[in-house]
């Protein structure tokens, strides 16, 4: 049985609003009649889903998503607008919300959405029930020069670092950052071999060329080859390529006031910054990078 | 909202903010490369003289964003605009530390101390 938490000062829209959830299977329904009360129920009771409307007396509808979204990223919002305010629909979304439905259409449209972003949901939290269980995680990962990959990848190993407890938040993000640079050396430097002070000169020509080395020999046939070996004391991370490598050591120090404003060795100077090892095999096409659990 | 948007731009006069989306670290680089071209473009306007860049919903970014936000700063620098980056996230502090970029961008700590810099006022008086 989902909780769904429904917020609204008028106690007829509220009545409408449950009398139409109550008729979808399994939806057990709570009321709150204003922001700061919803926020004390959010706390209290944990409910699955919390549905809003958008103009209230004290907190609106808009201040409530990002309360919520804030303080748990894991409940969705649902916010119902009136007539005319699609662009505060807009600004729901940027603040977080998972949709929203037009009060004038509750009827129609209510229960399905309602139904939509529970599904998605409960299975999100459930995966994370799991990840929150994981203890040890080893893996490999072999990856196309499809840099669509890389996001969900650095999302995935932030979840593990998260979920071993290797890492607070703030270092996990931290290692974020490092494997971006890394990933994305691999990937744009390394098997597609672009030189990033091409995109100084002209980032249209070096997009360009970015997407046509995808697509040719020898470019194309090179993977990205991801080994990571995590728990609560260590993340290990190698990352290797299979373009000419580099030497690291030939890189200008971009905190140099004279090289600040060129686009080489930023990546490496971050990768090193929040990583607490960072080495490089002879031919530099691997790197490997440690994580340690900080004391 | 377009559903593939993840960073968003507001003019008002010679001002732009833009705001990157929570989002954006979900999404390929091409494809935010692409979108922040087009704010570039946006920028080329000799009668934008403010960039303020709010990072509130972002909790990182990395060498592609900083390359970006390298290009904004000297096209307003051409000019003698400003180029403003308000409300980072602790990491996003670290990075911009750890690169030297906090020494010479202005670094705001809330939207509202960005237009006060914006309009060369004193931050905190």
């Amino acid at each position: 049985m989902a909780t769904v938490l429904v917020v609204d000062d008028s106690p007829v829209d509220q009545k409408l609003i449950g009398g139409l959830l109550e008729k979808a299977q399994n939806i057990d329904v709570i009321y709150a009649a204003n922001g700061e009360e919803a926020m004390l129920k959010v706390h209290e009771s944990a409910p699955d889903l919390v549905l809003t409307d958008l103009i209230m007396p004290g907190m609106s509808g808009l201040e409530l998503v990002a309360e919520v979204v804030n303080s748990t990223s894991l409940i969705p919002v649902i916010l119902m607008t009136g007539k005319g305010s699609e662009e505060i629909a807009v600004e729901a979304l940027k603040a977080g919300a998972s949709s929203y439905v037009p009060k004038g259409k509750l009827a129609h449209l209510l229960v399905e959405t309602v139904e939509n972003v529970l599904s998605v949901s409960m299975e999100e939290r459930t995966q994370l029930r799991l990840m929150d269980c994981m203890t040890r995680n080893e893996c490999s990962f072999r990856l196309d020069n499809d840099d669509a990959i890389i996001p969900p990848l650095i999302s995935y190993l932030h979840r593990c670092v998260r979920s071993v407890g290797l890492c607070d938040e703030t270092n996990g993000v931290r290692v974020c950052v490092a494997l971006e640079e890394a990933l994305r050396n691999a990937l744009h430097h390394g098997n597609l071999e672009l030189d990033s002070s091409l995109r100084e000169d002209n980032g249209v020509l070096y997009n360009n060329l970015f997407d046509e080395r995808r697509q040719s020999e020898p470019f194309s046939k090179r993977r990205i080859f991801v080994d990571v070996d995590i728990d609560h004391d260590q993340g290990r991370f190698v990352i290797r390529d299979e373009g000419p490598g580099f030497n690291p050591n030939d890189l200008p120090d971009p905190t140099d006031p004279a090289n600040l404003e060129k686009a080489t060795g930023r990546g490496l100077l971050l990768m090193r910054t929040f990583m607490d090892e960072v080495a490089f095999n002879d031919t530099g096409n691997e790197v490997t990078m440690i994580k340690r659990c900080p004391q | 909202m377009e559903p593939n948007e993840v960073i968003t731009s507001q003019r008002e006069g010679g001002l732009i903010t833009v705001v990157p989306l929570k989002r954006i670290t979900d999404f390929p680089e091409s494809e935010v490369q692409e979108q922040c071209e087009g704010i570039l473009e946006q920028i080329e306007n000799p009668n934008i003289e403010t960039v303020i860049l709010d990072m509130s919903a972002v909790s990182y970014f990395g060498s592609t964003m900083i390359k970006w936000m390298v290009s904004v700063w000297k096209k307003l620098r051409d000019r003698q605009g400003k180029f403003i980056v308000c409300n980072l996230s602790p990491v996003g502090l670290e990075i911009l530390e750890t690169a030297r970029f906090d020494k010479i961008w202005s670094i705001a700590k809330s939207k509202s101390d960005a237009l006060m810099i914006a309009r060369g006022e004193k931050v905190g008086s």
